[in-house]
């Protein structure tokens, strides 16, 4: 395998810069442009050892700094590692790493270094996701979340619920395969009581997605009402106390320009249409359709109604989209400008909040209100949130084959559930990047007694 | 090797061992037109049973059934000298009847000898075999100790337990195959100079007794199903005799754990690693110690006899302790000892050096079977030399190779197994070991691999045709169940409130009302007034394919994602070494077992499914190369 290196801290100023090398030409190469101050060879320096020296190429010494070594396997990677740590101007940095390219190292690729730590059995998928999670984090709890996923604590969690799936797996074929072994026979009331639990633990785990997401990618809020309801009254108390607009995605579906804005550890991915600018009328300007597909499309609406006013056809039409859409769970219906007289008494459906942007009524109520919704919640371990799709999706599929299971152990025989068992397993392992079937067979020999 | 070699006659394919591998590598390649030699230590003992006296099993009997599809022998034979027959697991779904037959052990081998001897282009002849001839890579030919040489294109090794065997009873060891044959003692120093990788593999047998000496009214009697079924055929045989069970006990524990220093097992006298699958008694009293009885099997050995096996009682033990703990159990109190158990350690090949021909990779010509392909079991052993017996006399004939698929067959599990992973220890087949079991049944053998026998020249015109008939009975009433509909009745709604489901207002088609779980096919008919005749077999299998068809579906799709894998062909000359991205450990792997497809490389042990990324990137930008 060829030996990489790449500048592993940002680019540009700073004081120091890590130019990582991995692979099994690593101190090799790192000795073709490092001297050591002691005269010692990078050889016959111990592991997860610094050395103080300085930085060479065809042209002389250019800088002076320090090199690490950590051989494999215990390095991130888990091959022999160099980590080269020079001064951080643009051009020494460079300069360094074309050095080490000229003394044999390959330029390494995007998330090079993480791909080889999961290769070499180092870190499972869902700790190299985390790695990622790591250092693309908006947000301090993204940040932990990642920082403890990066340790295994999700692969730990996903481990033992597999765990269970194969001892029931497990069981069940051993007793097929050994009927004269008088096993136990676990019955079926067993199956379903051990299955009911895994399924609901899976549920809790998928559950803490819409947290997960809420802190990593945003979810995406439509704040819709008809024109002069205080919609961008609204918008402002999102983030007034906390303006901090994280970046500006040009949407690639539809060509609307989406906002990110965080608030506390949440995200908000605010569309145009939700009526970021007054002005912008979602019912009239861009139609009854568009409105629908904004309201279709978000995770969070926020609808605005002037609770001084009696509702009309506009607001009623407005509740009959979300409703139609199947939001009413995720919506917060804000009766605005409650300092003018409250006459609209309760609405259909929604959470509720009696608002005024004007004299600053709700506004807590409103922020603990999404945070029933999408905070921490139930979450009992930071290190055990769903943050991506793609574990979200497997999550799902597992949980759709335990709920099969179930139904298969309703008239149908325990080994049939037991495909669907399987089948599930091989979803929990999709998410970790593990596979199932031999992990059947091994169990059967940890758990039973079995003969000829 | 001896000082004068005369030269002896040719064959197309030579099969080393009769036992239930070789027998069924013989049969094939004599029957596919190839001139074909069997050799055997001794004449006597040709499909000996040293183990247990029974056919099937869990697993064991869907492999029964697919080398009947196939046209091997096994079936036929344990159905003409069945003593007693069983389906086990029919209170589990279908995937997982498995039937298994008590055989009447010395009219098995009467049975076989009698066939090969009238088969013709197949000579049987009683002699050791020494050494195989390799020239250029290829095998040329066989020696025997009586200073022949016997040339042929092919050889199928199937020794068994016999190659360089040993017979272990306590304190006691000595150089034996089973059943005190005399053991292959010069074979494995010419196989491993021909560069084959040997290893040790051990397994035992449990003490024989005899009948009489047995309390049967202590013991729980099992007799065999009420409406026996076979293997190959549909008539029906009447059951002969009975099985029995006992139960070890607290004091059987006892007399065995203060003997175990006595154990050759545990002494380190044993250097060959024993199977998980059927361990010794004393390896499961140390290993499962919590475990209060374990369940023994008293099997009859055949008609003429009175000996009688203690299955569940194998044993390295010296004999002393054997009697000793066996006649602590209820029932076997005054038993007598006819034969003692004995541990048994033999030579055996790592099966990655075999393609899924079951041929190997680096000497042309030369083939593996049974247990020295570090398989165990007598179905395993036939299944394997089936396959390598029409391997060889396809290669001969230059035509295409047969590999069955783990999506089609048992068989092609278990090849499949032991050449991607290796195996070690003995190797079982298990219904757990498949991932499509649902689709593996033992009612659907044929419909998965008569084609293929029929191809091979295995599977008569008659069999086919009987199939075939049977066949369109089974289509038709499945589609007729599709079309026709039960009216709103009220017998419909009695049969369904009986079983407990909602009564209905509108009519059923008969299939969608099949699907109830509870549901019998019978239920059905019984509120049909012209039912077509059908025999019971095939009604059975219609109700299986409507009432499971949601699950079949399932498994269907998993075959098709898995047949993309297999379809995706590693180039033969690939050089694991160069690739970018690839671990070592991990290119070592696939240069060792250099798998026909990125399927295979993805079951090996330890490769990852990074290295199969890794693997499928390379594949791509190869093809691109490749005009």
């Amino acid at each position: 395998m060829r030996t990489v290196a790449a500048i592993s801290t940002p680019y540009g100023k700073g004081g120091v810069a890590v130019i990582r090398i991995s692979g099994e030409a690593a101190v090799r190469i790192a000795s073709k442009v490092f001297m050591p101050k002691s005269g010692i060879g990078l050889d016959d320096i111990p592991s997860n050892t610094a050395v103080y020296g300085s930085f060479f190429d065809s042209d002389g010494i250019f800088d002076d700094g320090i090199v690490t070594l950590f051989r494999a396997p215990k390095s991130y990677t888990g091959e022999d590692t160099a980590e080269l740590s020079c001064h951080g101007g643009i051009l020494v940095t460079k300069k360094l790493l074309c050095a080490a390219i000229a003394a044999g190292a390959d330029y390494a690729e995007a998330g090079e270094f993480t791909k080889r730590a999961f290769i070499n059995g180092k870190i499972t998928l869902s700790q190299a996701e985390a790695v990622g999670g790591i250092i693309d984090a908006k947000n301090e709890k993204h940040l932990a979340v990642s920082l403890l996923q990066s340790k295994g604590a999700l692969s730990a969690r996903i481990k033992k619920l597999s765990d269970s799936l194969a001892y029931l797996a497990a069981s069940v074929y051993a007793y097929i395969d050994y009927p004269d072994e008088d096993l136990r026979d676990i019955g079926t009331e067993e199956m379903k009581s051990r299955l009911m639990a895994i399924r609901d633990d899976i549920t809790r785990l998928a559950q803490t997605h819409r947290y997960g997401q809420a802190i990593s990618e945003g979810i995406n809020t439509v704040i819709v009402g008809k024109p002069n309801t205080g919609k961008s009254s609204v918008l402002n108390s999102l983030i007034g106390y906390d303006r901090a607009i994280v970046t500006d995605i040009a949407g690639t579906t539809r060509d609307i320009v989406t906002e990110q804005i965080r608030l506390g550890d949440l995200i908000h991915n605010l569309s145009d249409t939700a009526g970021i600018r007054e002005s912008d009328d979602v019912i009239e300007s861009i139609g009854i359709n568009k409105s629908r597909q904004a309201i279709g499309d978000a995770e969070l609406v926020l609808a605005v109604f002037d609770g001084s006013k009696p509702l009309d056809d506009y607001d009623m039409e407005i509740l009959n989209q979300i409703r139609r859409s199947g939001k009413e769970s995720c919506t917060i219906c804000m009766l605005n400008k409650s300092d003018l007289g409250l006459v609209v008494p309760s609405l259909p459906f929604g959470r509720q909040i009696v608002f005024s942007a004007a004299v600053g009524i709700g506004r807590d109520a409103l922020e603990s209100t999404i945070g029933d919704l999408f905070g921490e919640g139930d979450v009992s371990s930071l290190g055990e949130i769903i943050v991506g799709a793609r574990q979200y999706a497997a999550l799902t599929r597992a949980e759709a084959a335990v709920k099969n299971a179930l139904t298969s152990l309703d008239g149908f025989t325990q080994d049939i559930a037991g495909m669907d068992v399987e089948e599930a397993i091989a979803c929990l392992g999709e998410l970790d990047g593990r596979t199932a079937s031999e992990q059947v067979v091994n169990e059967i020999f940890t758990h039973f007694c079995v003969g000829k | 090797m001896n000082h004068t070699v005369y030269k002896a006659e040719e064959f197309d394919i030579i099969v080393v061992g009769a036992g239930h591998a070789g027998i069924e590598a013989a049969l094939a390649a004599a029957r596919m037109g190839q001139s074909a030699a069997l050799f055997t230590l001794t004449l006597d003992l040709i499909g000996n049973m040293p183990c247990n006296p029974s056919i099937g099993g869990t697993g064991k009997g869907q492999l029964v059934f697919e080398i009947d599809a196939l046209g091997g022998e096994m079936g036929r034979a344990a159905d003409s000298v069945m003593l007693q027959s069983r389906m086990l697991n029919l209170s589990k779904g279908p995937a997982v009847h498995s039937l298994r037959m008590q055989a009447d052990r010395r009219k098995y081998q009467d049975y076989m000898k009698a066939l090969i001897e009238n088969t013709p282009n197949l000579s049987l002849i009683q002699a050791e075999v020494t050494g195989i001839a390799v020239a250029d890579n290829s095998v040329t030919g066989i020696y025997t100790a009586f200073g022949a040489f016997y040339s042929s294109k092919a050889v199928i090794i199937a020794t068994g337990t016999s190659l360089s065997g040993r017979i272990i009873v306590g304190e006691e060891a000595y150089a034996a195959g089973p059943d005190n044959t005399v053991a292959a003692t010069r074979l494995s120093d010419s196989l491993v100079n021909a560069g084959v990788k040997l290893t040790r593999f051990k397994t035992g047998t449990p003490p024989r007794i005899h009948g009489d000496s047995v309390d049967f009214h202590l013991l729980e009697e099992q007799p065999g199903d009420e409406d026996p079924t076979m293997f190959s055929t549909d008539t029906s045989r009447a059951n002969k005799m009975s099985c029995y069970i006992a139960y070890t006990n607290e004091e059987t524990h006892r007399v065995i754990r203060e003997n175990l220093h006595r154990s050759p097992l545990f002494s380190g006298d044993i250097k060959g690693t024993g199977p998980r699958y059927c361990p010794s008694i004393e390896d499961k009293i140390v290993r499962f110690a919590d475990k209060e009885r374990h369940q023994l099997f008293i099997e009859p050995m055949g008609e003429n006899t009175k000996e009688m096996y203690i299955q569940g009682f194998s044993s390295s033990l010296p004999e002393e302790v054997q009697k000793k703990a066996v006649r602590t159990i209820k029932g076997l109190e005054r038993v007598v000892f006819m034969r003692t158990a004995y541990a048994i350690e033999y030579d055996c090949c790592d099966p990655t050096q075999l393609l899924p021909t079951l041929e190997f990779k680096r000497i042309n010509g030369l083939y593996g079977a049974g247990q020295f392909n570090g398989s165990s079991g007598y179905e395993e052993a036939a299944a394997q030399g089936l396959v390598a017996g029409i391997n060889a006399s396809l290669k001969i004939k230059g035509k295409e190779p047969l590999i069955l698929l783990r999506s089609e067959s048992y068989i092609g599990t278990l090849i499949d197994d032991l050449v991607t992973k290796g195996t070690s220890e003995p190797y079982r087949i298990m219904t757990s070991r498949s991932e499509y079991r649902l689709l593996l049944r033992q009612d659907n053998a044929k419909v998965r691999l008569i084609e293929k026998g029929r191809e091979a020249g295995l599977v008569g015109e008659r069999a086919y045709n009987e199939y075939k008939a049977t066949q369109n009975i089974l289509e038709s009433e499945i589609k007729r169940l599709r079309s026709e509909t039960i009216p709103c009745t009220t017998e419909l709604n009695r049969l369904l409130s009986g079983y407990g489901y909602e009564e209905i207002n509108f009519g059923i088609r008969k299939a969608e009302l099949l699907k109830r779980p509870l549901i019998k096919i019978e239920d059905i008919y019984s509120l049909e007034e012209n039912t077509p005749d059908i025999p019971q077999s095939v009604k059975k299998r219609v109700e299986i394919e409507i009432k499971y068809e949601g699950y079949i579906k399932k498994q269907l799709a998993e075959v098709e994602r898995f047949r993309k894998l297999e379809e995706k062909r590693l180039p033969p000359d690939i050089d694991y070494k160069i690739i970018k991205g690839i671990r070592i450990e991990a290119a070592q792997k696939l240069d060792k077992i250099r798998p026909e497809s990125i399927g295979q490389a993805s079951r090996i042990s330890g490769i990852s499914p990074a290295d199969i990324s890794v693997l499928l990137i390379y594949l791509a930008q190869y093809k691109r190369r490749e005009p």
